[in-house]
């Protein structure tokens, strides 16, 4: 479905539709290399790669300023990269060190933006016939389209509103009528959910994640949010200042993360400073030694790199993941160490509480009310499963 | 100004280090950048050498002493010009008369402002529409009105004094100093009105409380907190009177000029008026006024960057507390109706007497009204309907062409990333501190000897330069409305760029572009410096044949004609006030999700 080649920049040469080299048929859908864009001084990205295949929902996470939102914009076409090359398909659309950058209406994707950006001046239905008018699609064609597109998206009876007149939640439908209705290659949101409110972002969520399965359209979305990241997506890209730091799928990413920072940003933990004490070359566990406020205390821990002993590194014990036991319970497991229970916070859905390792606290959560008061001495376990041991 | 996803991108990473190839990505990537913005940036580019080159031809001519004909050698003497004693006597009459009537101005406007915007008078609103009706007429037209009520012999005030017997001997001269001031400055009262009235809105009248719970009177507390605070925004004010007051050309050349006042600005009309025309010396009088000027637009900048210790707690929606006149409402309304009459309904009544009149002594004779004068207008042989004509013909093309390449200049600095559009932006704004006599003469040092000489073409050139940063400001305020996202969405949605501008943008931009296209059509249609300076006998505009026919035509006609052209800008007033404050900006709202 591409256009002419008007490109932009073409130094001579018109757009290549070569595919890059690889393993023929194996080539993943959507590959980014190494794409940099740096404002002066301050933001933008350097080097950033990840690829998606087909059918694929990948998802930018990281906090505000990471860049995240600059490596979506050059994927649209809107903002131009200093290097690096980005291919949809069969088509390269960017390639700067051919010159080659395709304006955005050269290039067949769709976009959903954070504040909507919905022409206000247009109705419902004017707004997502807008592409469809700017490819001289058929006036008949145009209307099948566009309602049927609001159908899916559930407005199918506001085709005459202005934008002004309606939720939040559903100008994002609209939006994201707008950006499918002509059945782009790529789908690209930048924090879609951010302007609405808990409840429509949960439902919104659900919409996208059910339209972008139904249409198996390949998507990159931009989050700040590891809950949004998790549900929606199949592959998750952590950046951090500019750099893409871990990729992987969300149980990776949740088993495996290779430093603090990614740990930390996928959800609640503890993250617990302490030296490897012992290290078998053949297996992956090992025991670290936490400094707590007195000394240490020996916990065993699984390695995600090889680490040996005297390495300074980072066990990370998800607060869900804690056990807490009585001194008199039977079959304590044997990394269990000695702790205090120092405070403890009811909750509808679960129980959230602390304890107090010789100076180290500790969050822990329980699905359970705890067969124990505020004072306690208690055993507290991670199981080695999740008792990950990081060494950045 | 960067917008949304943008900002939120800021934040410092470690820099790269330099090498060759790294610059070799960015001027790669620079280079994909403008050729995207091509259009916009080669317009932005084209507009900033326009603005530049009648400067250059200014501080050019004024270094140039004609030898014969068509060839020029360069000097000094002009400048030597400058340190005798005529002119030295203009500069001085001119700041006498800028000095006076900013005070009136400025005195004036900010006790009006005061009193609409922080005091319980009566029918505020009203009032404060009226305080700016002025601001509609022109300096020219209140001169040519105020020579019928002020005129020694022939004064209407004269006349009415002597017969109730006040006085045996005319007591006002309003061709004198005082009269000039006297004029000028209540014509710049609602320039003052309209620059203050929002800072002492906005101003926190909890301050103004608490001093009152202190003790002090309402007297006090005007003068020790309401004053101070408000100082910054007053002194800009009377900055920019000062600097419209003494760039001002109708008003001495009416009023002072037959006395033999010379002020820098009638010297410059004069340099090109007479023959052989000394361009070297009005470049070099122009030189000066626009050092002045500059110098009190620079002042009036630092001024208000100065003042972030005054406005405004951002108290939202709540009205202020009005101070209470008590007893003094009434008389202070009446006064401030008084201000009216004397700017405006005196003015136009006295217009309206002598257009009426079959001839004009100074005496009301009931008897003898006619329409005469009007007919006189459109008789055979008149040029007021080709100067009609030229009028109209050059403020719709000007207004419409500079709204146009406000649009573009707007979008090339707000939307592009080309290296210095920030510098270009304050090229942009020259024009301001450039008086149009300045920039008139600079446009005929640069096209004198060309075919652009003497038509409506130079004048047109003129106008779209010097009036531009008006349209600018407008369509820019309407521009920081729309979320840059509504761009990138269409372009994302396969629009081309034109159209996006066709489709999305000047639909939005709408009620910005009629507000300012109006703006600049009144600009123009009542615009006089550079009317007179550029014109020749066939390309006179409304203003230009107004300032002839005071000299050669009969008072009733002068009158008549006056009368038109105050219709004329009234009515534009009006359709200005309907397009912007109208329901027009509603839809305009939900871009601010």
């Amino acid at each position: 479905m591409y256009r002419s080649n008007r490109a932009i920049a073409t130094g001579g040469t018109a757009p290549s539709t070569d595919v890059v080299s690889g393993e023929p048929g194996s080539a993943p859908f959507l590959a980014v290399t190494k794409l940099s864009r740096q404002f002066r001084g301050v933001g933008g990205v350097r080097e950033v790669s990840f690829t998606a295949e087909k059918g694929e929902l990948v998802t930018l996470l990281g906090p505000s300023g990471c860049g995240k939102t600059t490596t979506l914009r050059c994927l649209a076409g809107i903002e131009v990269p200093e290097s690096g090359s980005v291919r949809v398909g069969d088509h390269i659309v960017t390639d700067i060190d051919r010159g080659i950058h395709l304006a955005p209406e050269n290039r067949n994707v769709g976009m959903v933006f954070q504040s909507f950006a919905l022409w206000p001046h247009m109705t419902v239905f004017e707004n997502v016939a807008f592409p469809l008018r700017s490819r001289k699609t058929p006036a008949a064609t145009i209307r099948a389209k566009v309602t049927g597109m609001l159908e899916l998206v559930g407005l199918g009876d506001l085709l005459d509103r202005t934008p002004a007149q309606l939720s939040g939640g559903q100008q994002q439908r609209v939006a994201l009528a707008r950006a499918l209705v002509y059945e782009p290659e790529l789908l690209l949101l930048d924090e879609p959910l951010s302007n609405l409110d808990a409840e429509r972002r949960e439902s919104t969520r659900r919409d996208i994640r059910r339209l972008q399965r139904e249409l198996g359209i390949t998507s990159v979305y931009v989050t700040h949010d590891q809950e949004e990241a998790m549900t929606l997506s199949n592959r998750i890209v952590v950046m951090r200042d500019g750099l893409a730091v871990q990729s992987g799928s969300p149980e990776e990413l949740l088993q495996n993360p290779n430093s603090r920072f990614v740990a930390s940003l996928l959800g609640p933990s503890n993250l617990l400073d302490g030296t490897v004490v012992d290290a078998l070359s053949a297996s992956s566990t090992v025991t670290v030694a936490l400094r707590t406020g007195g000394g240490s205390v020996h916990v065993p821990a699984r390695s995600v790199a090889p680490v040996r002993a005297g390495d300074q590194v980072t066990v990370l014990w998800r607060p869900g993941h804690l056990q807490l036991h009585r001194p008199s319970d039977p079959g304590v497991p044997d990394g269990a160490v000695g702790a205090t229970l120092v405070d403890v916070r009811l909750g509808a859905v679960m129980t959230e509480y602390v304890v107090d390792i010789d100076g180290l606290a500790v969050r822990g959560f329980a699905l359970r009310d705890l067969p124990m008061a505020v004072g306690d001495r208690v055993l507290v376990s991670c199981p080695l499963a999740y008792s990950v041991c990081l060494t950045s | 100004m960067i917008t949304g996803a943008l900002a939120r991108e800021e934040r410092p990473v470690a820099p790269t280090p330099s090498t060759p190839a790294r610059r070799n990505a960015r001027w790669r990537h620079l280079s994909i950048d403008l050729r995207r913005h091509a259009v916009p940036v080669a317009l932005l580019l084209g507009l900033c050498l326009a603005i530049a080159a009648p400067l250059a031809g200014v501080v050019m001519q004024s270094f140039r002493i004609p030898q014969t004909l068509l060839t020029d050698t360069w000097s000094l003497a002009n400048y030597r010009r400058l340190l005798e004693s005529d002119i030295l006597a203009s500069a001085r009459a001119s700041l006498i008369i800028a000095f006076g009537s900013t005070i009136i101005a400025t005195v004036v406007g900010v006790t009006l402002a005061w009193l609409v915007a922080r005091t319980d008078v009566p029918f505020r609103r009203g009032l404060e529409a009226l305080s700016i009706m002025p601001f509609f007429l022109s300096p020219l037209i209140g001169s040519v009105a105020w020579t019928y009520l002020g005129d020694p012999r022939m004064g209407l005030l004269n006349k009415a004094l002597i017969t109730i017997g006040l006085t045996q001997e005319p007591l006002i001269n309003i061709h004198s100093y005082a009269g000039i001031i006297f004029v000028l400055g209540l014509f710049l009262v609602p320039f003052v009105v309209v620059l203050s009235t929002s800072s002492l809105r906005q101003m926190d009248s909890s301050l103004e409380t608490a001093a009152r719970v202190c003790g002090a009177s309402t007297m006090r507390t005007m003068l020790r907190v309401t004053v101070p605070l408000a100082a910054p925004a007053v002194l800009s004010a009377a900055l920019l009177a000062f600097v419209f007051a003494i760039e001002d050309l109708s008003v001495p050349l009416l009023l002072g000029y037959p006395q033999g006042i010379q002020t820098l600005s009638t010297r410059i009309y004069d340099s090109v008026q007479i023959f052989p025309p000394k361009y070297g010396v009005g470049a070099v009088v122009g030189v000066l006024l626009m050092c002045i000027t500059a110098l009190c637009l620079w002042l009036q900048r630092w001024t208000l960057r100065r003042r972030s210790f005054f406005t405004v707690t951002g108290r939202s929606g709540g009205e202020q507390d009005l101070v209470r006149l008590g007893r003094a409402r009434w008389p202070v309304f009446l006064l401030v109706l008084g201000y009216v009459f004397v700017s405006a309904v005196l003015p136009l009544a006295v217009l309206a007497l002598v257009a009426l009149s079959a001839r004009w002594t100074g005496d009301v004779r009931l008897d003898e009204l006619t329409l005469a004068n009007f007919r006189a207008l459109f008789a055979h042989g008149s040029n007021v309907p080709s100067a009609l004509l030229n009028s109209l013909v050059l403020a719709t093309i000007c207004a419409s062409v500079g709204i146009l390449l406000s649009v573009v200049a707007v979008y090339a600095i707000e939307r592009t990333r080309v290296p210095g559009r920030r510098l270009f932006e304050a090229v942009l704004t020259f024009p301001v501190a450039v008086p149009g006599l300045v920039l008139a003469v600079g446009l005929l040092a640069l096209f004198i000897h060309t075919w652009l000489f003497a038509t409506l073409v130079i004048i047109g050139i003129g106008y779209v330069i010097r009036d531009f940063p008006l349209g600018q400001r407008n369509v820019a305020a309407s521009f920081a409305a729309i979320h840059p996202e509504l761009e990138e969405a269409a372009r994302v949605g396969g629009a081309r760029w034109l159209r996006y501008v066709r489709r999305v943008l000047l639909p939005l931009l709408r009620p910005g572009l009629i507000g300012g296209w109006l703006l600049l059509f009144l600009a123009f249609m009542r615009e006089v410096p550079m009317s007179a300076m550029l014109s020749s006998s066939s390309t006179r505009t409304l203003a230009v044949e107004l300032l002839n026919n005071v000299a050669f035509a009969p008072p009733g006609v002068v009158a008549a004609f006056t009368l038109m052209q105050v219709s004329i800008l009234l009515l534009a007033a009006c359709l200005l006030w309907l397009a912007t404050a109208g329901g027009v900006r509603n839809r305009t709202r939900a871009l601010e999700v």
